[in-house]
């Protein structure tokens, strides 16, 4: 089959991810859809680093291969960039001697995942314990990390309905910190216990970070992921999903683990759209007897399929010849549905009146 | 085929279809767009690039789409768009050609890692590079222009490309973006050159583009190794004066004003290295170009190929 400029550059895309050898064949037409494509959805190192590990960089073409050692070489100074990052942050919590646990792209460095270098991060994210969440944002600030601008609504809608505070940036440095107290905001529908999430927590490499356990991690994914407003580039999210369930799936009783624990925390929905979607998108495999259980976890008929096909739409690799994007009516839905989700109406009419004026004046011409 | 030797009319079908494909090397960029204005310029300052098969393999993908929904009656605006993804706030809809170029250098800056990316101009003669690193006020693109207009030969005004392991500059030819006063300078040095319109008011005040001399364009594959770094210093009326400058501060100001220096790591500190040694390093003040060029010529005659 001769691929071109119009051929499936999602399908390309999903395919390499999964197994870079079906990139080998292609033809230079193709080799374009498949950059583009895997660009587009910030996955390009992503397939380049599971290229190299495949032994095939060499078989690749001269341009294309520039290319992917050109986005791993920007994604691997992003990862050091992180880790370094991490060790700031944690020498100031532990002056204070405030425990901190990693949280999604510098924890899977710190888990050694194999993909975690390829990533592309901005930003880095760590867990303190609630009661402790002033004090660690104050000793940050007084070792020299500011508050990003944001105006005195941003500042109290973070400080009071959100899960972390705002972000903060030392001055000079590309990635900013997001310091967190649990995994959900408060006032939404989920209300995992964050004191479950320190229990069960591990030891990194990194002596004196923490890490979720397997299981939590792969809910706090999921949550992220299914929980969000934002539902554009979030294909990436999904192969972290995707590497989580590759690398834990070997430990001893993981899948148990995982359902015991998004039973008690109340993240069983969450869990059933990961393990519903996953298979379908990335050929995850997930034990059959797995997948009817957190079957119960699933919502209303009507709703299940709804949420099955828009988050199919949503989550396949976005096209880049599609500007701007598609799918506006779904997307606009799912934006709705994570406010929903994330307050009580009392709150959300407010806020969402709040972000529509604001994004009105916006663009209204200067 | 030419891209001037294409139609205007021609040149607008392409890019408004499937797009015009043109062999910038190291690159080629593929432009879709509508705008039959922004057709015109791009012949008229990429007129002696060969174009290629706008099917075949592009590095970079841009599409200048002009923007709809609530403000297109107030005031159209245009989008630089690649891969899919637009990373800058619009612009107004004349200004697309300078919104080309700073958009086509940043999504080059992005993936050409295989290079020390230095921010600088270059220009030869003789087999001899010159790398003008860039900092605030140098006027690194005016003098660049205007020995460019006097025979020597561009190869970048933007970027150094150094590909690592080596100390030799790769061409990446463009037009050679003007700002200000540069503007009419350039006019009244090179009355001859082909200078585009002038778009005003631009987020670096007024920007025109100096088109590549053919010779510049012809040779756009030719690597060559710097022969001196020089560092400009525009001040007016200024006499001109040269004063040699110690390797050591060479190699800081060098690696300092790198694009990508801490990406490529080890490697961009040896094409550092490689560069300090085998060019001489000077810091030029000067009031005019003619002073310039004369101290700059004196430099390559003095200096013997290490």
């Amino acid at each position: 089959m001769t691929v071109t400029r119009d051929s499936n550059g999602p399908q390309i895309v999903i395919d390499a991810a999964l197994d870079p050898s079906t990139a080998i064949g292609l033809d230079l037409a193709g080799w374009e859809r498949l950059l583009s494509c895997a660009r587009r959805n910030a996955v390009l190192a992503y397939i380049a680093k599971r290229t190299v590990a495949a032994g095939l960089i060499d078989a690749v073409p001269d341009a294309p291969r520039a290319a992917m050692l050109s986005a791993l070489a920007s994604a691997a100074r992003l990862a050091q960039l992180a880790l370094w990052e991490l060790e700031r942050v944690h020498r100031v919590m532990r002056t204070v001697g405030i425990p901190m646990i990693a949280l999604k792209g510098v924890a899977y460095l710190l888990r050694g995942m194999p993909h975690a270098g390829s990533r592309i991060i901005s930003d880095i994210d760590v867990m303190v314990e609630h009661r402790r969440i002033d004090e660690a944002e104050n000793a940050l600030l007084a070792a020299g990390w500011r508050g990003t601008k944001l105006d005195p609504y941003d500042q109290r809608y973070y400080r009071k309905w959100s899960h972390e505070i705002p972000p903060l940036r030392f001055p000079g440095r590309v990635l900013s910190v997001d310091v967190h107290h649990t995994i959900c905001p408060p006032v939404s529908r989920l209300r995992p216990k964050p004191e479950a999430f320190w229990k069960n927590s591990i030891e990194s490499a990194h002596h004196g970070v923490g890490l979720l356990s397997p299981a939590d991690s792969f809910l706090h994914g999921a949550v992220h992921l299914f929980f969000d407003s934002d539902f554009d580039g979030r294909f990436r999210d999904l192969l972290d999903l995707h590497e989580m369930l590759t690398l834990f799936a070997s430990e001893d009783e993981f899948w148990t683990l995982l359902v015991e624990a998004a039973r008690a925390q109340g993240l069983g929905r969450p869990l059933y759209y990961a393990l519903d979607t996953l298979p379908r998108i990335l050929r995850t495999p997930v034990p059959v007897e797995v997948l009817r259980e957190v079957r119960q976890f699933r919502p209303p008929p009507q709703v299940d399929l709804w949420m099955a096909r828009t988050l199919h739409a949503m989550l396949m690799p976005a096209d880049p010849e599609v500007w701007p994007l598609a799918h506006g009516g779904r997307r606009w839905l799912m934006y709705a549905r994570s406010h929903w989700l994330r307050m009580p109406p009392y709150l959300l009419l407010p806020h969402l009146l709040r972000k529509a004026w604001r994004s009105v004046r916006a663009a209204s011409p200067e | 085929m030419k891209v001037g030797a294409l139609s205007a009319s021609g040149v607008h079908a392409a890019m408004s279809s499937r797009g015009i494909a043109i062999a910038a090397p190291p690159i080629i960029v593929r432009l879709r767009s509508p705008l039959r204005f922004l057709a015109d310029q791009i012949r008229a300052l990429y007129g002696d690039y060969d174009v290629v098969d706008p099917e075949a393999f592009a590095d970079v993908d841009v599409r200048m789409c002009v923007v709809g929904g609530v403000r297109r009656w107030r005031r159209p605006k245009v989008q630089f768009v690649v891969d899919g993804v637009a990373p800058f706030d619009p612009f107004p809809l004349e200004n697309a050609m300078p919104m080309f170029e700073w958009g086509l250098n940043w999504a080059f800056s992005q993936r050409a890692n295989q290079n020390l990316l230095l921010h600088a101009s270059v220009v030869e003669r003789d087999g001899r590079a010159i790398l003008f690193p860039a900092w605030p006020g140098s006027g690194k693109s005016t003098l660049a222009g205007s020995l460019v207009c006097r025979g020597w030969r561009l190869l970048s005004d933007e970027f150094g490309i150094v590909p690592l392991g080596g100390a030799s500059v790769i061409p990446f030819v463009r037009p050679i973006a003007l700002k200000n006063e540069s503007i009419a300078v350039m006019r009244a040095f090179a009355p001859d050159a082909y200078i585009g319109p002038i778009f005003p008011a631009t987020r670096k005040g007024d920007v025109a583009h100096l088109r590549p001399t053919s010779l510049s364009t012809a040779r756009s594959r030719e690597s060559a190794p710097v022969h001196a770094v020089v560092f400009p210093n525009f001040q007016r009326d200024e006499p001109v004066s040269v004063q040699r400058l110690e390797p050591a501060k060479t190699f800081l100001k060098l690696a300092g004003n790198a694009f990508n220096y801490e990406v490529v790591g080890e490697r961009g500190f040896s094409a550092v290295a490689s560069i300090v040694r085998q060019s001489s390093s000077h810091i030029i003040h000067y009031g005019d170009l003619d002073g310039a060029h004369a101290a700059l010529e004196e430099i390559l005659r003095a200096t013997p190929d290490k």
